[in-house]
């Protein structure tokens, strides 16, 4: 485990930990009739179940997971579509608390899933990035700071004085990644690369999000892309309906899931 | 790490209303892009308000046969408090289900979005307020320090309305009907509230219990009262008290056992 300095000169140490994490769906407006018949097992998704009582579907996303993580660990997550990798994700972002079970998690989180989070068509640059950064939690002085940051990584100049839906979607692809990723982090939870524009500005991109995610204590990262996973991460873990099938070097996860895929 | 006591999300709220600087800013921005490319701005809701408490008053004033100097300011006030009130439980109904992208991303805790819409009712009271001002430029009723009850009378207000929005706010996202059953109550309380009519009407007669079961009364009495010029009487005081308490603790009560289903129910 590596010991990471912050500012306070206190060392600290991240990591994610699961124990015997059980995440539930419940669907409220599903026929439970209509599923009943079709209780099985499916080529995607957890595993649908239907109680007798009380007329309800509830999906099982996530089934006794136990899992650790720590200060180093760059985690590809593996899955077929519907396999839990985006619960997972969310529940080590705090979003989803377990049905059982506990998650603990000790660092600061920054999860890239959503770019366009909490932005608003009609404001400016500028407001958006005030607007995504108080969303996200931070203080209108903390975000002030970084401004500058993202109006130069962006190359936007004065277009940011504009309201983002007069911009072309590469422009919006711009600001999206230049606020997303302008803020530190211990942990990084990416749901699929960010990386995207045109030409140049893909291979600046890039090179900022290795950046940060060089600087971050943790990463954890599901996708598709095979080459991609096997190039920034140092360990796999294969879900499968909801249950962690492979945890282990990420060129033997790969390997593994390349198998079962063809 | 999953508390769920009544107690932790009274602890929650407080520790996210000193975060004032982050969700009113957050109201404002609201506030400034809802109106932005108008030419009034904000300023559009004191003139709706303002041309409907011109033509209702004169109406209603000609109806009940009242005098314009009592009846306008009376009929403002109310109105004007019952925007704040109905305004934030309605919009309390969906305060989670509006933010749901950002609730199932990122773990800011779910008061936040509550102050958030709160502020923004606020705003919108502060615009109002003005034609209160202006009323009073005009008619000059006789006003005495007791305005200053004004305050405790708002804080109680929110109060009620924090705790309302709270409740509404979770049980809106499990159950998808309550918010078009609250719709409608509050459509129905409007007309049995005393807002367009006087209390003292209906005093004496059988119906007034009335007003003596509907929560609305006494919280629009505690802040109307001290603007007309009076100091509300004992029983408004303990009756928006109650309201308010009940409210709080039911609101937290539900925050403090459900506030980690919400991300679920969304």
């Amino acid at each position: 485990m590596t010991s990471i300095t912050t500012e306070n000169n206190l060392p600290i140490v991240s990591y994610i930990r699961f124990d015997h994490v059980v995440v539930d769906f419940t669907i409220y407006q599903a026929s439970a009739r209509l599923l009943k018949k079709t209780l099985l097992h499916n080529a995607v998704g957890g595993f649908i179940r239907t109680s007798e009582q009380s007329n309800r579907v509830s999906v099982r996303a996530l089934q006794d997971i136990n899992l650790n993580i720590s200060s180093g660990d760059r985690v590809a997550l593996l899955g077929h579509n519907g396999a839990g990798k985006t619960t997972m994700l969310r529940a080590m972002a705090g979003v989803y608390s377990p049905t059982s079970g506990s998650v603990d998690v000790s660092g600061r989180r920054m999860s890239l899933f959503d770019l366009g989070l909490g932005l608003d068509a009609d404001a400016t640059g500028y407001e958006n990035i005030l607007l995504r950064g108080l969303i996200i939690g931070l203080r209108r002085a903390d975000i002030e700071r970084k401004v500058d940051d993202i109006v130069a990584f962006s190359g936007l100049g004065d277009f940011l004085d504009l309201p983002i839906r007069t911009y072309s979607s590469g422009m919006m692809l711009r600001l999206l990644f230049s606020i997303a990723t302008s803020l530190e982090a211990d942990i990084l939870l990416m749901d699929e690369w960010l990386g995207m524009g045109d030409q140049d500005f893909i291979v600046k991109a890039n090179r900022r999000l290795h950046d940060l995610i060089d600087r971050s204590h943790i990463l954890v990262f599901a996708s598709h892309e095979i080459a991609l996973l096997e190039q920034t991460c140092n360990r796999g873990v294969i879900l499968e309906g909801g249950r962690i099938v492979f945890d282990g070097a990420v060129k033997e996860a790969i390997a593994l899931y390349s198998k079962q895929v063809t | 790490m999953t508390e769920r006591g009544i107690g932790s999300a009274l602890r929650e709220s407080v520790v996210n209303l000193r975060d004032f600087d982050r969700w009113a800013t957050l109201a404002w921005i609201d506030t400034t892009l809802r109106y932005r490319r108008t030419m009034l701005g904000p300023w559009w809701v004191t003139l709706s308000t303002g041309v409907l408490i011109g033509s209702v008053g004169l109406v209603w004033g000609a109806i009940f046969n009242m005098d314009l100097a009592a009846y306008m300011p009376f009929f403002a006030t109310g109105i004007i408090l019952w925007t704040l009130i109905s305004g934030s439980l309605t919009e309390g109904c969906n305060v989670f289900t509006q933010a749901g992208s950002l609730i199932k991303s990122v773990p800011v805790p779910l008061m936040t979005h509550v102050y958030r819409m709160l502020a923004r009712q606020i705003i919108i009271l502060t615009h109002n307020a003005v034609l209160i001002v202006l009323l009073w430029l005009i008619f000059q009723w006789p006003l005495s320090w007791s305005v200053v009850l004004v305050v405790p009378g708002l804080i109680i207000v929110a109060i009620a309305l924090v705790g309302g929005v709270l409740a509404l706010g979770i049980l809106c996202t499990r159950f998808r009907d309550v918010p078009q059953i609250i719709a409608a109550i509050l459509q129905l309380l409007f007309l049995l509230t005393p807002i367009m009519w006087t209390s003292d009407s209906i005093r004496g007669k059988a119906v007034s219990v009335m007003l003596d079961i509907n929560p609305f009364y006494y919280l629009l009495e505690v802040v109307r009262e001290p603007l007309l010029g009076h100091s509300p009487e004992s029983y408004v005081w303990i009756g928006a008290g109650v309201v308010s308490l009940t409210s709080l603790l039911i609101g937290h009560a539900l925050y403090g056992r459900f506030r980690h289903r919400v991300a679920y129910w969304l």
